[in-house]
């Protein structure tokens, strides 16, 4: 909802900018546009000016200089000049309908408006009135007059009117906006709950019409993933749920008898031996049996976790403590190191099986090192609050083939050697969200959440 | 029931090669009453008639399951029942001892530890306030000997006592002997859950203890610290040497 209200603010404020940007531009426009207009205007009564100043009398006769003749000749197609009665005193070019006194009202006529579709200028000079023609139809000619009032008027409402259209503009925006957020916001909503795994029916209409349609498309596609794989996790788990429960009944059988022959004294020595080496596989086909339900029920999240406070200061010393207590060889010694800063630390999670999974990993490197070897478990408190469980050895160390099937996707370890354990114990740690790393072959990093 | 060897033991399984197994363990460790049945209808049927002193019971039978025979069993009596099943799901584990199960034993089992545990049923049920509970024999360490009951360390002819927080170490370690107690554990012991996190006054009160039993309290022969985890108690002599 957060970007949804950004993605508008945006949308708001780049609509707004826009206009903006188009107003400068048409103000710039219009200043460079009237700034020409100007300039043409003034050079037009330059013009005439020029050629009025080039007019003399000698010896009782109107006649103009070279300069004067030059101007007229190239930026006019006539000329005349009336005296105060109407009469020409002196003429050029002039058109010979043309050539004849001249009333004030046509006077006054055609110097706002044409003279016989001439655009006509006009000059007042010593010796009279100079009126000089452009070529017809060049020159737009208007008169424009009205109230101060009313110039006043349009004076203030220039801006009123710009805050007007601004207004405008920006409610317009306001509304497409609006509109277009409420069907974003449906999106948003798809999405979300896409991401969450959930089942949508987005409307497919208005403008969101195709993207609608498409996410519809996509969940009814997830869901059908989601169901194919939850059938097909359902239908792995419960097979190895049902075999292991076929296979504890025969088990049971023969652990039960391979126990009682052990000790039957009738037997031979050598089969009593034979008899507890039957026993003693199938305790560890047992151990099989419980690891892989185990590991079926983390892999496909069926295993609850039964979550608690825990120290895991205390934890670790029960951990090491029982490894002792249960008759660790003389070849072996676990070291622990404990960070002063964690006895205090307390953590949530099921002690029972972090126990499970902390004993695994000791346990492996005191199993895979039957000729010696120290196993150092040390507990540390990151800067971010994380503890840090770090499980180390001078022993052999874990294979690269194990390493790399403990890495890789469940689906691609049909190959892998038996790491029951060892991934048991990584799960649990996945489950809990705590970060498992093989530093090295040696060296395994646990980070709590 | 003089004996818990007397004791009337109704086994109840589906798979009849599991109840002969049973009876001929149970048999052999020297049990003598002993009855089978493969179904509910049969176990209920020889529930009435045999009056059972315990039951042992399997889960998925062919006409229900252990559970409800077990709801059964307790409306007419508090005979103790001990779940053998192949279902390990912690679900069915806590169903069973929330039902009030006496313990639950998964598949497959070694034999020894389904006699053991069976007859600490048996023992705890029906022998428990008839037995006499034995004085703790004194503790020995050395030359000195501990009566843990009184609290009091005896060297030759002089006598020392324990305090309460010392004597409760010396109990918690006692009854551990041998094995690591880490310092957690002596701290639940002697102040209650979740104490530790003031190991310097349990090392006060581990050298207080340790000036009462060692002849020589900074070389300590009996009761040692291991580094980093706990104390431990010197289980015998041999040990020493």
């Amino acid at each position: 909802m957060k970007n949804l209200s950004r993605i508008l603010s945006r949308y708001l404020f780049t609509a707004v900018l826009l206009l903006l940007l188009t107003l400068f531009l048409n103000v710039f426009l219009y200043i460079i546009c009237g700034f020409q207009i100007v300039r043409a205007t003034s050079r037009t009564a330059s013009h005439v000016r020029v050629v009025a100043e080039a007019l003399e009398i000698t010896d009782g006769r109107v006649s103009l200089s070279g300069n004067g003749f030059d101007c007229l000749s190239q930026h006019y197609v006539w000329a005349m000049l009336l005296d105060d009665d109407g009469c020409i005193l002196w003429q050029w070019e002039l058109p010979q309908q043309l050539n004849h006194p001249y009333t004030a009202r046509q006077i006054a006529a055609f110097s706002k408006w044409y003279l016989d579709d001439y655009p006509v200028t006009e000059r007042i000079t010593d010796y009279g009135l100079l009126v000089a023609a452009q070529e017809r139809y060049s020159t737009w000619k208007q008169n424009f007059s009205d109230s101060i009032g009313i110039v006043d008027f349009i004076a203030h409402m220039i801006p009123v009117t710009l805050f007007i259209n601004l207004l405008f503009v920006f409610l317009v925006v306001l509304v497409f906006g609006l509109r277009f957020y409420r069907s974003l916001r449906v999106l948003d909503k798809g999405i979300q709950d896409l991401s969450e795994q959930k089942p949508i029916r987005l409307p497919e209409k208005g403008m969101t019409e195709l993207l609608a349609k498409q996410l519809n498309l996509t969940s009814d596609l997830l869901i059908r993933q989601k169901e194919r794989l939850e059938r097909r996790d359902d239908a792995r788990a419960s097979w190895i749920r049902s075999v292991s429960h076929d296979i504890r009944t025969p088990l049971s059988l023969i652990m039960g008898y391979a126990s009682d022959l052990k000790e039957d004294p009738s037997l031979p020595e050598e089969q009593q031996r034979l008899a507890e080496r039957i026993a003693h596989q199938s305790l560890k086909i047992k151990r099989l049996i419980e690891d892989l339900n185990l590991t079926s029920r983390l892999e496909y999240e069926m295993q609850p976790l039964r979550i608690t406070e825990l120290k895991p200061a205390r934890l670790l010393r029960t951990i090491v403590s029982d490894f002792y207590n249960q008759g660790l060889s003389d070849v072996h010694t676990i070291d622990l190191y404990m960070d002063p800063d964690v006895e205090q630390v307390v953590l949530s999670g099921d002690a029972a099986l972090l126990t499970r999974s902390f004993s695994n990993l000791i346990g492996n490197s005191i199993r895979h090192n039957p000729d010696g070897c120290t196993v150092s478990v040390a507990a540390g408190l990151q800067s971010s609050g994380s503890v840090c469980f770090q499980i180390s050895d001078d022993g052999c160390g874990i294979p690269d083939a194990v390493l790399q099937a403990l890495t890789a996707a469940p689906a691609h370890t049909e190959k892998a050697p038996h790491i029951m354990g060892l991934r048991i114990a990584c799960q649990i740690f996945r489950a809990h969200d705590w970060q498992v790393e093989f530093a090295d072959a040696n060296t395994v990093r646990i980070v709590t959440g | 029931m003089n004996h818990i060897y007397e004791a009337r033991i109704l086994l109840v399984d589906d798979n009849p090669e599991i109840l002969e197994m049973l009876e001929n363990i149970l048999a052999r460790r020297g049990f003598l009453s002993l009855r089978t049945a493969p179904d509910c209808e049969k176990a209920r049927e020889l529930f009435s008639l045999y009056m059972p002193e315990l039951v042992v019971l399997d889960i998925m039978l062919p006409d229900g399951d252990g559970f409800s025979l077990m709801r059964d069993f307790r409306l007419v009596s508090d005979v103790p029942v001990l779940f053998l099943s192949a279902r390990d799901e912690d679900n069915d584990r806590l169903l069973g001892l929330g039902l009030g199960a006496d313990d639950y034993i998964t598949k497959p089992f070694l034999p020894d530890e389904l006699v053991l545990r069976l007859t600490a049923i048996l023992k705890r049920t029906y022998f428990s306030r008839l037995r006499q509970e034995p004085e703790d024999p004194p503790l020995v360490l050395g030359d000195r000997t501990v009566f843990l009951k009184s609290g009091i360390v005896r060297y030759g002819t002089e006598e020392r006592t324990l305090t309460a927080k010392e004597l409760a170490l010396l109990k918690k370690l006692y009854e551990n002997r041998g094995n690591i107690v880490t310092f957690d554990a002596l701290s639940d012991a002697v102040w209650g859950e979740n104490y530790y996190g003031y190991e310097n006054t349990l090392m006060v009160h581990v050298r207080r203890l340790r000036e009462k039993i060692e002849d020589h309290p900074s070389a300590p022969v009996w009761l040692l610290t291991v580094r980093g985890l706990g104390y431990r108690l010197v289980r015998d002599r041999k040990e020493l040497s």
